[in-house]
């Protein structure tokens, strides 16, 4: 196949996959390959030492069209925003008369604890209701999700909803951007992102401890502070430091077996064509010089 | 005559070993700064891209001016991307990421980063791996890279839309000969998301 044909279908099987991808399986975040995603740091309803409180809440309205509701798409401000809620059209359930739908993201004490795993981050109360308090429900048929951000360093968690007393977790997707996480959702209340058993926060810009134990289930903002990543004395990660060291570390590695193989003997060298017979007929374009003899 | 030195199949497979282990070694050096949340994100991303563009240095690519036709036509492939990605959510909003970063470092890591991947992927992996088993063995192998490279930060639900992000630079890559094409669609594709 040449090149240019190898070219076009590349071309063509890549937009393909990346059709088909994003039809059957779409990622909740934007566009993203390999973006950097700078987070703000967490912010937590109640710290525990040495974190960034200020946990905010999130309010909107949007008005019914027509028989349908509204797309919708509210978020906390922090950047990114700790907890979003998305509706598409028509993908809500309200109760008759409902004229106008309001969105509510609060953060909130966690009322129990899961039996397993560790609330990472606050827990949120999303509530959609109508203009007179009716409940608004998503349908079942999908088209209504919540994104959850959790703190940094959360490789893995599930988001699960407080129902009736107990945690209940829901089919989880990444949403492709670091520490956040998506679910669909049917019906609205308290949410929260539980990591696995052991997990504890890690503050952003601080490596964790060694020996980082597990966190104590206790409140869900009140990580371990036996566990508690980060030094608390507020000295900065020496980043320039860690930055050199990393660039260093991979250029050795990389010159260093990158030499050992170039110490092979050179590969053979493609067969020179032939050389054309010496020329025994002087040419005219380049006559030889004679000696001249002296006399 | 000048004879052409051709690396031979051994060599240039030992090189495209090589390449892929020191960009393994970056992804790990990355993951370990993103799990244990050692750096920022701006910071994290310049460790990254140095460490992607000193791979593609040691891999043999060199600085080049790139074509103006290649460059054109990147950055019509990372449009489209980022139409298809808005298309196939439709009527769903994007999430809103909102970057806690000044905009012009952002911006430089960003670019960095996603030019420093194509520098080492398909400028220099490619021409190793090319130059060992062909040009659709690049293109899969890279593609393939190209994918796994970003699961451990982003999750694996992103892979199979990234590997065929891969065949579509790679076919870039394969149409106008360099990385040129294929960075600047990276580039935009990524620097989208500050505004979606």
């Amino acid at each position: 196949m040449s090149q240019k044909r190898l070219a076009a279908a590349a071309l063509i099987c890549g937009l393909a996959v990346v059709v088909a991808a994003q039809r059957l399986a779409p990622i909740a975040g934007p566009p993203l390959y390999d973006g950097v995603v700078v987070a703000d740091e967490y912010k937590w309803l109640s710290p525990p030492p040495g974190y960034a409180s200020g946990a905010q809440s999130a309010a909107d309205s949007g008005a019914v069209q027509g028989l349908q509701s509204p797309n919708l798409a509210v978020g906390t401000p922090e950047q990114p925003p700790q907890a979003q809620v998305f509706a598409g059209q028509g993908f809500l359930t309200m109760p008759p008369g409902t004229l106008s739908i309001n969105v509510s993201i609060a953060p909130v004490q966690p009322a129990a604890q899961p039996a397993a795993g560790v609330i990472a981050g606050n827990v949120y109360r999303f509530s959609l209701t109508s203009q007179s308090g009716g409940a608004i429900s998503g349908q079942a048929s999908g088209g209504v999700t919540i994104t959850l951000r959790g703190p940094a360093s959360l490789p893995t968690a599930t988001i699960e909803r407080l129902d009736g007393g107990t945690w209940t977790p829901l089919p989880t997707d990444p949403a492709g951007v670091p520490d956040m996480f998506t679910a669909v959702v049917t019906d609205f209340g308290d949410f929260a992102l539980i990591a696995p058993p052991g997990w504890v926060p890690v503050k952003a810009g601080r490596t964790a401890p060694a020996n980082a134990g597990p966190a104590a289930p206790g409140s869900a903002a009140s990580a371990s502070p036996a566990g508690s990543p980060g030094s608390s004395d507020g000295s900065g990660p020496p980043i320039l430091l860690i930055a050199a060291v990393a660039v260093a570390l991979t250029v050795v590695v990389a010159a260093g077996v990158l030499v050992l193989l170039r110490r092979r003997p050179a590969g053979p060298v493609p067969p020179r064509r032939p050389l054309p017979p010496p020329q025994h007929k002087r040419s005219a374009r380049s006559p030889q010089k004679r000696p001249t003899r002296r006399r | 005559m000048i004879a052409i030195a051709v690396p031979d199949r051994g060599r240039a497979s030992g090189v495209a070993i090589a390449t892929c282990l020191a960009l393994g070694f970056a992804v790990a050096v990355r993951w370990q700064v993103f799990r244990t949340a050692a750096l920022d994100g701006v910071t994290e991303g310049l460790v990254f891209g140095l460490a992607l563009i000193a791979v593609a240095f040691l891999g043999g690519v060199r600085p080049s001016i790139p074509r103006i036709g290649a460059l054109a036509a990147g950055f019509a492939a990372g449009g489209v991307l980022v139409v298809v990605s808005l298309a196939a959510r439709w009527p769903f909003p994007p999430i809103v990421l909102g970057h806690a970063a000044p905009f012009l470092p952002w911006v430089a890591v960003t670019t960095l980063v996603a030019t420093g991947e194509e520098l080492a992927l398909r400028g220099a992996l490619w021409r190793w791996v090319a130059a060992a088993g062909g040009d659709a063995t690049a293109l899969l192998v890279t593609s393939a890279l190209f994918a796994l490279i970003h699961a451990p930060v982003y999750g694996w639900s992103v892979v199979p839309l990234d590997f065929g992000v891969g065949l579509l630079f790679g076919g870039l890559r394969l149409w106008f000969g360099g990385s040129a094409a294929p960075a600047a669609a990276h580039v935009l594709a990524d620097l989208a998301t500050w505004w979606l």
